[in-house]
């Protein structure tokens, strides 16, 4: 039972962060149509911002706030190279990530930097008022209190009139054209927010684990796909749920399909091996059943 | 209202495909001018409307709007003055929205997208007017997904969303090819009636001879760059089909079409 329980507690945890990750993928990926590799190097960007500036005595949550800034800043040039200089989608995500291993080597110092003793969200402010009861869950509860502050921002947004011109870009490009704006611009606002989470979700990991790692990047946007395709399909008939849950549900179910592997001995050398054969399966069983509105992204790689 | 002055363009310039389209080519549109603009293939009305809404670049010569020189200016920019209908009705419209979103979206052109709300509630009783004068019922499904509307009925609310803020400028690009014949009837109805009503200058490219006829004010047909008729006012009312016919003919055999 107790380790079923502390099990389950890091699948959540593991989920939940993660999950934010995904739903910055969701915004590139199911609204642009984007596939923005940029994510396998703002992921690790947002962890090394945060080790460089909590080493520096900053705040925890304000490094947190730096690492979206970041994230948003290189998401800017992916969107630059995209739209001004017309650098192909995939390529232009991974011109970013390719520039972002030596930049992040460059702000973390070296490519794995501790950060055991110092000050994090998750030792400090807010931890003392959970009670002591539940002191177990206590990292567990801060990642949920995050995850539930920025879907719903992320929520909030996609209902403003910004936010339905952005979803009007992924839907209708020639649509945003006839309403006398530019869709390049949308893209490059969509490529900001998806990699401002993807490192606010590295920053948050950073400090759950208390290390940095150059290589932590390697194969995000994978499995930030898997988590937005396995939640968008289980639930796309649901007419209640919203979108963002989904994905949140779909990083969670991800997760767990991992840790279980890993449970019955699976090596963890083996785990980015795993993370691919099961984003197969996710993407061809979705194909196969064919009612899913995922099915385009099977036939485009046929092509 | 617009001026085309001295117009040229060639297509696929320095290579053996190259195609003189137009040759000083001018246009001059009046206030509450509605032009029918016909012709066969290749003759020039979609590079027209392109060269107006600035979809393609000219390679010289004047695109003039109220007296502003507007020649340089990108398409999207244009669109704040310039309406514009395709032929394919999922182009007006986003398919994974609903109707309010859409026209919620629309509602708002001219204005800057940030971070208010983005529909809002207390215009959905104005959007069921507006959808009202359809006649399809569209007013009782405004929370239905456009993507399942039918061609028709998508086309219809296309006509209405663009035509929701003032523009100086609607330009139909054959707006009703791609329907039946009676969807196309309702269609280019509701079209008259909407240019009527908010005193639109429209430009409208149509292989419908027939429309081409009974609706509008003014009267093109383009052959090869050039518009080998243009009559407007009595003049055009005179024009029976048959000669239009003929002349369409003349030219198919010119050019072998």
């Amino acid at each position: 039972m107790e380790t079923i329980l502390s099990l389950l507690k890091t699948i959540l945890e593991q989920g939940f962060i993660y999950g934010i990750l995904a739903l910055g993928i969701y915004i590139t990926y199911e609204i642009l149509d984007y596939p923005d590799l940029s994510v396998d190097g703002t992921f690790p960007l947002g962890a090394a911002i945060t080790v460089a500036f909590i080493l520096n005595g900053v705040d925890p949550w304000i490094a947190i706030i730096i690492s979206f800034l970041g994230g948003a800043l290189a998401g800017l040039a992916t969107g630059i190279f995209h739209v001004v200089f017309g650098i192909k989608d995939l390529l232009s995500g991974i011109l970013t990530m390719t520039a972002l291993y030596s930049i992040n080597l460059k702000i973390a110092g070296r490519a794995n930097v501790p950060i055991t003793n110092e000050t994090r969200i998750f030792n400090s402010g807010i931890t003392e008022y959970i009670p002591e009861s539940l002191a177990n869950y206590k990292t567990l509860i801060i990642i949920f209190i995050c995850v539930i502050i920025i879907k719903k921002l992320l929520d909030l947004y996609l209902k403003t009139k910004s936010g339905l011109l952005l979803r009007a870009t992924g839907d209708n490009p020639g649509m945003v054209t006839l309403l006398a704006k530019n869709h390049g611009y949308m893209k490059i606002i969509g490529l900001m927010i998806c990699n401002g989470l993807a490192a606010v979700g590295g920053s948050i990991l950073a400090q759950q684990q208390r290390y940095f790692d150059s290589t932590m990047g390697t194969g995000m946007l994978v499995m930030g796909l898997a988590s937005v395709i396995i939640g968008r399909s289980i639930f796309k008939k649901s007419k209640f749920m919203k979108a963002t849950t989904m994905v949140l549900i779909g990083s969670v179910i991800y997760k767990t399909c991992l840790a279980v592997a890993i449970y019955y001995g699976v090596n963890p050398n083996d785990l980015k091996l795993l993370m691919t054969i099961l984003f197969l399966i996710v993407l061809i069983s979705n194909d196969a059943i064919g009612k899913g509105g995922f099915k385009k992204y099977v036939r485009a790689s046929k092509n | 209202m617009l001026e085309l002055q001295k117009i040229n363009k060639t297509f696929h310039k320095g290579t053996v495909n190259e195609s003189v389209l137009f040759r000083d080519f001018n246009l001059t549109v009046e206030k509450d001018n509605f032009i029918s603009i016909i012709g066969s293939n290749g003759s020039g009305k979609s590079t027209l409307l392109n060269v107006i809404c600035g979809t393609i670049p000219v390679d010289s010569g004047k695109v003039l709007l109220r007296g502003n020189d507007i020649t340089k200016m990108k398409d999207f920019k244009r669109s704040d003055f310039i309406a514009r209908v395709y032929q394919d009705p999922a182009k007006g419209s986003c398919p994974s929205f609903s109707i309010l979103e859409n026209m919620a979206l629309a509602d708002n052109k001219g204005k800057p997208y940030l971070f208010t709300k983005a529909v809002n509630k207390s215009k959905i009783d104005e959007y069921r007017t507006h959808l009202e004068q359809l006649h399809l019922g569209l007013e009782n499904r405004i929370h239905d997904k456009v993507g399942n509307l039918s061609g028709g009925q998508r086309q219809a609310l296309a006509m209405i969303t663009s035509t929701l803020t003032p523009n100086d400028i609607l330009i139909l690009d054959e707006h009703t090819a791609a329907l039946d014949p009676k969807t196309a009837d309702n269609i280019m109805e509701l079209t008259y009636d909407l240019i009527k009503r908010k005193n639109l200058t429209t430009i409208m490219v149509t292989h419908n001879l027939k429309f081409a006829l009974s609706y509008g004010n003014r009267l093109m047909m383009m052959h090869q760059g050039e518009s080998i008729i243009d009559v407007s006012g009595e003049e055009k009312e005179r024009v029976q089909l048959s000669e239009v016919l003929e002349r369409f003919n003349e030219i198919s055999i010119e050019t072998g079409n």
